[in-house]
């Protein structure tokens, strides 16, 4: 971190940042900022690449001229402010590229449940022992800043685990008390993710041989001892061998870890665990092999299910968005787990058969169940299958039940929730917040119920304040409005008349329904998309928020997506340098 | 139930013997802080006073009427730092601003501290509890978190009655005191190899060892045994295993699972989300209503068509969605008294377990439309022990900051604190 330090110039005399301090930190100031946004602060300690991430919010509120709300930038301030925001892109793709794993935390509730699955060789449902994890908005469960251990969490992890014990002991359990020590060593081995050293074995040992001691049967004496070893924090908690002075290259076990749980949210197998024994797991022709067995695994499923699940925040269908049973009813249980497997598996094919970016919004197949298809007025199928050559509108990620239906209100869609999912989860570009007196149009709307929800938002976007944001958000809803809240297929709107799924945005033709849509995403912001999806894939692989450092590898990733797919992407962030390293102790 | 006599003789056939180790010679004050999200109606929170006196409460209050001699009220009391349903909800018991990158609320939270203090040998030194969420932003971090132990670190929230009283009372794993100090072991050996910012992380581990070694020691307590079994008597009974499909019964179970363990000393600071700081759950359960809470609370924006609503749910004006905002907001009050009553029911040293806690009641947000920060709805019942005179209103001119509400909320609890957030100058109410 120092080196970095010395490397970033000292705040120098910039008209950009002179003209954002001047109009921008009267409200957004360090200690009482607007929208809690505050910029005081990054220009005064970040002046530069290190405020990557508050400058681009930066760029779009000035960009849309959403900000200052009072007086705007005239178009030489405005070009000088946008000209210091290019320098700080530029500078962070200059200096960064560095970057380790962030080490210390605790499994997450899934990744839990998967080890004491493998290690039991059982079926476990860990969601009746833990509450589901906290994140925040747009981050992944998987990241130290919001994993916590609390004395509640340890026990229900002990308790969880006696339970899996209890099911079942793995098939190569010593069967008397000479096996004892040596099938205590293979456990450890899986357990802490790298080989036990003699005096973990011994220690193991001796709580079997105290247990016997007590009156346990063998099996009963095995099971205290191996529920001990599921309590430690070598079990519990990911840490990998802290570094010296300088980042270095993550050891061979951490990198077994490191990939098994990117690629299947689980522990590293018996194989991967041998060729971290071996040190051959860190050439690039093995990493590549293991990766590509890895993919072929039914593991790799969390790819869709964990890592597409959370980015595309479809996660909660189901829980955090259930529609009443009694006025909804064909909104099942069932039907919503398949709308989530449906993303799940198509995310999981894009990556296993490295299909090119343009599928995640274009791809002709899909997995459906027979009620899923029934929800999608397709024909009748038998069993839950791949369907290839489906109808246009709902190929690739626009299209999907999942996606629609948690990008709108209960009972009603929203052109805006729509248009804003695909700018910030697919595209990187969120839309700022409105503007503080944006609410009073919306009261003298809502008096007015003649009007259809495009209507509605036709008319607010009258207002110039209005129109900078809601121009680049709400067209790419209204293509989608051929899908009613739930994602089933409609005509009309509920007040009647026929949908109306043209749009338009600043300076592109017109275009009407889902596949146009997704032809002009792709036409106009394909690098935009590639580099949102290297992102969040980088930021899943590493367990952390990503850093302005972190922005010169996705660059490079998503030249790779761009050019050679999915496939080729996992496998570059496999070999990206913050997968591959790791810093010194912080 | 049995009655108050005949409770009272079984209590002091347990007075005689000898008394629970955490209630030492004189009784603790018990800190209850109990949040409800989206605010409340303008005019539907501000009762009748004249000269400090408290009249009458609110019609919309009508379920604390009963209460309102334990009842202080106050008036222009505001988070000085702003809200919002993320950061007011985060910072409400800390006062702080809300730093979204840095998982900062400002500080630790008032509950937390005393936690960390006079509460630090309970078995639990607090408990923050939650309903399970419904509805968008149910997993949102900030929403869910009104105890933070410091910077960045909220506290795991229980939402399921029956582990909390599991955790408390239940006999969980045999002691085994060799294991835990094996742990302990392990967890320090690997620590020392770490930097600083790590090493965080496993203290959390060393300070879970702790906590789990103090509940096994408090559930193997008898005197924990004893209390367990009067409380049994009064109707508080382990919770059932799933949590109830009626909401009302699952609010009130973890209202008695509260009482129960503030009652048997099992901790001292507690803190209770009646819903996460943006309920959108469907308030179909009150009498009369429709919509979610969320939706609700923009009460004024009536035709079901804005952004808060959900479409269909259509109201035939803002006088009748208002109406359902107060009914689901009376709804909530009426369970907050059942667990008053509760506290009036308990004896505590010699009189009731009421005048021994300090239970702060309330929101982040004023008017849930207006998203008001200024003379929030805020109140307390109970006398902390005597340092509260209650019964009235405290009249104010000038917005005061909850802070000095959280530094004599500290104060009537025993801590020896100097100040909360900017403030040193702590709410005068028992004047």
């Amino acid at each position: 971190m120092l080196s970095c330090f010395l490397l970033l110039p000292a705040p120098a005399f910039d008209d950009g940042a002179e003209i954002l301090a001047e109009s921008c930190v009267q409200c957004h100031s360090e200690d009482d900022a607007e929208g809690e946004f505050r910029l005081e602060r990054t220009l005064k300690e970040h002046p530069r690449a290190r405020g990557l991430f508050d400058y681009r919010r930066v760029r779009a509120a000035i960009e849309t001229d959403a900000m200052p709300p009072r007086r705007k930038l005239d178009a030489k301030e405005k070009q000088a402010v946008l000209a210091f925001l290019d320098r700080v892109e530029k500078q962070a793709l200059d200096l960064g590229g560095g970057g380790g794993q962030e080490p210390v935390r605790r499994l997450t509730r899934t990744e839990l449940g998967r080890s004491l699955e493998a290690l039991c060789e059982i079926e476990l449902d860990i969601d009746a022992y833990l509450p589901g994890e906290l994140a925040m908005e747009g981050g992944f469960e998987a990241s130290s800043s919001t994993l916590f251990l609390h004395p509640e969490w340890l026990e229900r992890a002990g308790a969880a685990a006696r339970i899996a014990l209890a099911q079942g002991l793995p098939s190569d359990a010593a069967t008397n008390a000479e096996e004892v020590p040596g099938f205590l060593a293979r456990f450890l081995r899986r357990a802490f993710r790298r080989p036990a050293t003699e005096a973990e074995v011994e220690a193991h040992a001796t709580r079997y041989t105290t247990a016997r001691g007590r009156g346990l049967e063998h099996r009963d004496a095995l099971v205290e001892s191996l529920a001990a070893a599921l309590a430690s924090p070598h079990f519990l908690m990911r840490v990998e061998d802290p570094s010296g002075e300088e980042a270095r290259e993550v050891s061979a076990f951490g990198l077994a870890s490191r990939l098994s749980f990117f690629l299947w949210a689980a522990p590293p197998d018996d194989l991967l665990l041998d060729l971290a024994a071996s040190d051959e797991l860190t050439e690039d022709e093995v990493l590549d092999a293991q990766v590509t067995r890895m993919l072929a695994d039914p593991r790799a499923l969390s790819l869709g299910v964990e890592f597409a699940g959370q980015w595309l925040e479809i996660d909660g269908l189901g829980t955090e968005v259930k529609p009443d049973p009694i006025d909804v009813p064909f909104m099942t249980d069932s039907v919503m787990a398949a709308m989530k497997a449906e993303v799940a598996q198509l995310v999981h094919a894009l990556i296993l058969e490295g299909r090119p970016l343009d599928d995640l919004l274009l791809a002709d197949f899909t997995f459906v169940t027979p009620e899923l298809a029934e929800f999608y007025r397709w024909d009748d199928i038998e069993g839950s299958l791949r369907l290839e050559d489906i109808e246009g509108k709902r190929r690739g990620l626009l299209g999907k039940a999942a996606v629609l239906a948690t990008t709108a209100y209960p009972d009603r869609t929203s052109p805006t929730l729509r248009g804003a999912w695909v700018l910030e989860n697919l595209l990187g570009l969120p839309p700022p917040p409105p503007p503080p007196d944006a609410s009073e149009l919306d009261d003298e709307l809502a008096e007015n119920e003649d009007l259809t929800p495009r209507e509605r938002l036709e008319r607010h976007r009258r207002d110039p304040s209005c129109a900078a944001c809601h121009d680049r958000i709400d067209p790419l809803g209204f293509a989608l409005e051929t899908f009613d809240r739930y994602g089933r297929s409609r005509r009309r709107y509920p007040e009647g008349g026929r949908i109306d799924d043209t749009g338009r945005l600043p300076g592109s033709e017109e275009f009407r329904g889902p596949e146009q849509l997704a032809q002009v995403i792709l036409e106009r912001h394909s690098s935009d998309l590639a580099r949102q999806v290297s992102r969040r894939m980088l930021a899943y692989a590493l367990g952390r928020p990503l850093t302005w450092e972190d922005e010169k590898t996705v660059v490079q990733l998503s030249g790779v997506l761009e050019e050679e797919g999915f496939g080729a992407l996992v496998r570059a962030v496999t070999h990206s340098r913050p997968f591959r390293f790791q810093e010194p102790p912080r | 139930m049995m009655n108050r006599r005949s409770f009272l003789k079984s209590a002091s056939a347990c007075l005689a013997l000898p008394s629970l180790p955490s209630l030492g010679q004189t009784e603790p004050v018990r800190g209850v802080w109990l949040y409800i999200p989206n605010g409340v109606a303008e005019g539907s929170w501000h009762p009748k006073s004249s000269r400090g006196v408290l009249r009458s409460l609110n019609a919309a209050m009508a379920p604390l009427e009963r209460h309102r001699s334990d009842l202080l009220m106050f008036e222009e009391l505001y988070m000085r730092r702003g809200n919002g349903h993320g950061a007011g909800t985060a910072t409400w018991l800390t006062d702080g601003g809300w730093d979204e990158e840095e998982l900062d609320a400002g500080g630790a939270s008032v509950d937390q501290i005393a936690a960390a203090t006079i509460g630090r040998n309970d078995v639990a030194p607090s408990l923050s509890l939650s309903t399970r969420g419904e509805g968008f932003f149910a997993s949102d971090l900030p929403r869910n978190t009104l105890s933070w132990s410091g910077s960045g670190r909220p506290v795991f929230r229980e939402t399921d009655p029956r582990a909390v009283f599991a955790r408390l009372f239940g006999a969980g794993p045999e002691a085994d005191a060799s294991l835990l100090d094996d742990l302990r072991e392990q967890a320090r050996a690997l620590r020392a190899t770490l930097g600083s910012e790590d090493q965080a992380k496993l203290d959390e581990y060393l300070d879970a060892i702790r906590g789990v070694e103090r509940r096994i020691a408090f559930a193997g307590d008898e005197a924990t045994q004893r209390k367990l079994e009067q409380a049994r008597e009064l109707g508080l009974t382990a919770p059932p295993a799933a949590i109830p499909q009626d909401h009302g019964a699952y609010v009130d179970l973890m209202f008695d699972v509260l009482a129960l363990a503030l009652w048997s000393g099992a901790t001292r600071s507690a803190s209770f989300m009646l819903d996460h700081g943006q309920s959108n759950r469907y308030c179909t359960f009150v009498p009369g209503v429709k919509g979610t809470w969320h939706a609700l609370s923009h009460w004024r924006d009536f035709d079901g068509r804005t952004e808060d609503d959900d479409g269909v749910t259509s109201w035939d004006s803002k006088e009748s969605k208002r109406e359902m905002y107060d009914a689901v907001v009376t709804w909530h009050h009426e369970r907050v008294a059942r667990f008053l009553d509760r506290l009036a029911e308990l004896p505590a040293g010699e009189g009731r377990l009421l005048d021994q806690s300090l239970v702060v009641y309330g929101s982040s947000i004023a008017d849930g439309h207006e998203h008001e920060e200024e003379d929030l709805p805020v109140l307390v019942a109970g006398k902390a022990g005597g340092a509260i005179r209650t019964g009235r209103v405290l009249e104010s001119r000038r917005r005061v900051p909850l802070s000095r509400l959280h530094l004599a909320s500290l104060r009537a609890m025993g801590v020896n604190a100097d100040r909360f957030g900017d403030e040193d100058d702590a709410m005068e109410w028992g004047v």
